[in-house]
């Protein structure tokens, strides 16, 4: 028996080999690499998947996401989020182990034994401090959202006491401010909530996708009409595509992706400049490339940009509004359709983000049902 | 209620709460100074002595906290009455802005009713 377990931290790579092989107690060979979650896989490791009998040239090119949709067995796996510690990574490597028919019986059963336990140990709060960790993140994003929602409520109690109480002295300016406060508000606590429910959704597994044929010229106007509509007219500049084509996406979820990403630019940038947006064809993918000329990302951030609630040192300085959701949701909804996003310095200054979307795969990702999960 | 009229200063670095907050007042007569960030702050303290301040807590450049030290420290502001009103809501959070010598913390959202009583009383001649 063979296995593949690909995670992007070599250090914990090697800690889950570990566990497995003691866990296991069998023959079994693995071999563990590093795949980061956007990397694509290049021929340097075409040797190490041919010795475990997988056929490197259908995943060429693939990064580690499409690399475990398309090898759906438990013999491959791929943990391109490598925010699970190695304990629960060889928990489900085991767990994945243990439904296949066609593998030894005695490795079903040693991976089961091992799950068992594990299991046990956990659900006896055998790891109080892994509790603790989570009682206290979980305390730490309810703060953060209530922190949100606290400055659309006080426009809210302000001006409708404002309204009941002092209309007969305000000006029609004022009575007009007033208005467009509240609507600001509004929205502000709408898009709260709607990146609370998404977070909710990816979560849980249950965002489902509903592709249609869509241009990538269609998707960034939408994305920038949308983001004017939220105050940032004029911020955006939108490149000419040499080529014309069609993907087959959520629209939707896609859109929401760039808008998140066109919002992080347009805050992060002087107010005076452009955020240039533009898209091309490479090869089997609708490449999508957002530039700016912020303050750029510090170096020890640029890898938690697109973890939920991360708020960088330029947002808490700047106190910027908002959970630190919208790239978390944009790097979820591109990776459900087998896509990839990826933030890098500019020389010079600035930030450019690249999307990836395969074209062809976008169907085979969504599915012939429409929804995906 | 025998309605004064005092010299607000504002202290927020969020326009959407400065602009209802100067509204509410201006509208129940007091005068309002706006100030968007803590060193603003300071300097329109120290220029317009106003009689009461109104101060946020999480800010850009030097934080509530900072701005009340930096407010007591100084003999021209100290006997200015400072009030919080801010979305921190910690305990921890209110006993530090009362240990500074804030006269009242108000924790957004706030009634607007309480926010004029609270700077009433915080503008009470002493003694």
């Amino acid at each position: 028996m063979n296995i593949l377990v690909l995670i992007p931290d070599r250090d914990k790579a090697e800690k889950v080999k570990e566990i497995l092989e003691r866990a296991l107690r069998l023959n079994v060979e693995f071999a563990i690499d590093t795949l980061e979650a956007n990397e694509k896989l290049k021929t340097s490791k075409f040797d190490l998947f041919a010795c475990f009998g997988f056929d490197a040239k259908e995943i060429l090119g693939l990064n580690a996401f499409a690399i475990q949709e398309k090898e759906a067995r438990p013999a491959i796996l791929a943990f391109p989020q490598s925010e699970e510690d190695e304990n629960l990574i060889a928990l489900r490597l085991a767990s994945s182990l243990i439904p296949d028919e066609s593998l030894d019986s005695d490795l079903r059963k040693s991976a089961l034994e091992f799950l068992n336990e594990n299991v046990s140990e956990r659900e006896a709060g055998a790891k109080p401090e892994a509790k603790q960790r989570n009682a206290e993140e979980l305390s730490r994003l309810i703060e953060i959202a209530a922190h949100e929602i606290r400055h659309p409520a006080t426009v809210f109690k302000g001006y409708s006491y404002i309204l009941r109480e002092q209309a007969s002295e305000l000006t029609p300016e004022i009575f007009e401010e007033a208005l467009t406060s509240i609507e600001q508000a509004s929205d502000r606590l709408a898009h709260l909530v709607n990146e609370l429910l998404d977070t909710a959704r990816i979560e849980s597994g249950k965002a489902d996708l509903c592709s249609k044929e869509i241009s990538p010229e269609a998707i960034i106007l939408r994305a920038v009409r949308e983001m004017e509509m939220r105050g940032y007219e004029g911020r955006f500049s939108i490149e000419e595509s040499e080529e014309e084509f069609i993907i087959h996406v959520d629209a939707e979820k896609i859109k929401m992706a760039i808008s998140a990403i066109l919002d992080n630019a347009a805050r992060y940038s002087p107010p005076e400049s452009k955020v240039i947006i533009g898209y091309e064809r490479s090869g089997n993918e609708a490449i999508f490339r957002v530039s700016d000329t912020g303050s750029g990302i510090r170096k020890d951030e640029i890898g938690k940009i697109f973890q939920p609630f991360f708020k960088g040192s330029a947002a808490i300085e700047r106190k910027m509004p908002g959970l630190g959701l919208g790239l978390y949701i944009a790097k979820s909804y591109v990776e459900m359709h087998g896509g990839w996003i990826e933030a890098k310095q500019k020389k010079g200054g600035g930030t450019v983000f690249v999307v990836g979307i395969p074209i062809e795969s976008s169907d085979q990702a969504i599915g012939e049902s429409g929804s995906a999960s | 209620m025998e309605e004064q009229k005092f010299k607000v200063l504002v202290v927020d670095d969020d326009p959407g709460i400065v602009k209802v907050i100067g509204i509410i007042l201006s509208t129940h007569g007091h005068e309002v100074i706006k100030a968007h960030n803590g060193n603003e702050g300071l300097e329109l303290a120290g220029r317009e002595k106003p009689d009461v301040i109104l101060l946020d807590i999480m800010m850009p450049d030097i934080d509530g906290y900072e701005v009340i030290k930096r407010l007591k420290g100084n003999p021209d502001t100290a006997q200015i009455p400072v009030i919080f009103v801010t979305a921190k809501t910690t305990p921890d959070a209110i006993q530090q802005g009362r240990s500074l010598g804030a006269a009242a913390y108000i924790i957004k959202p706030f009634n607007p009713e309480t926010l004029l009583e609270k700077i009433n009383e915080a503008c009470k001649p002493t003694g």
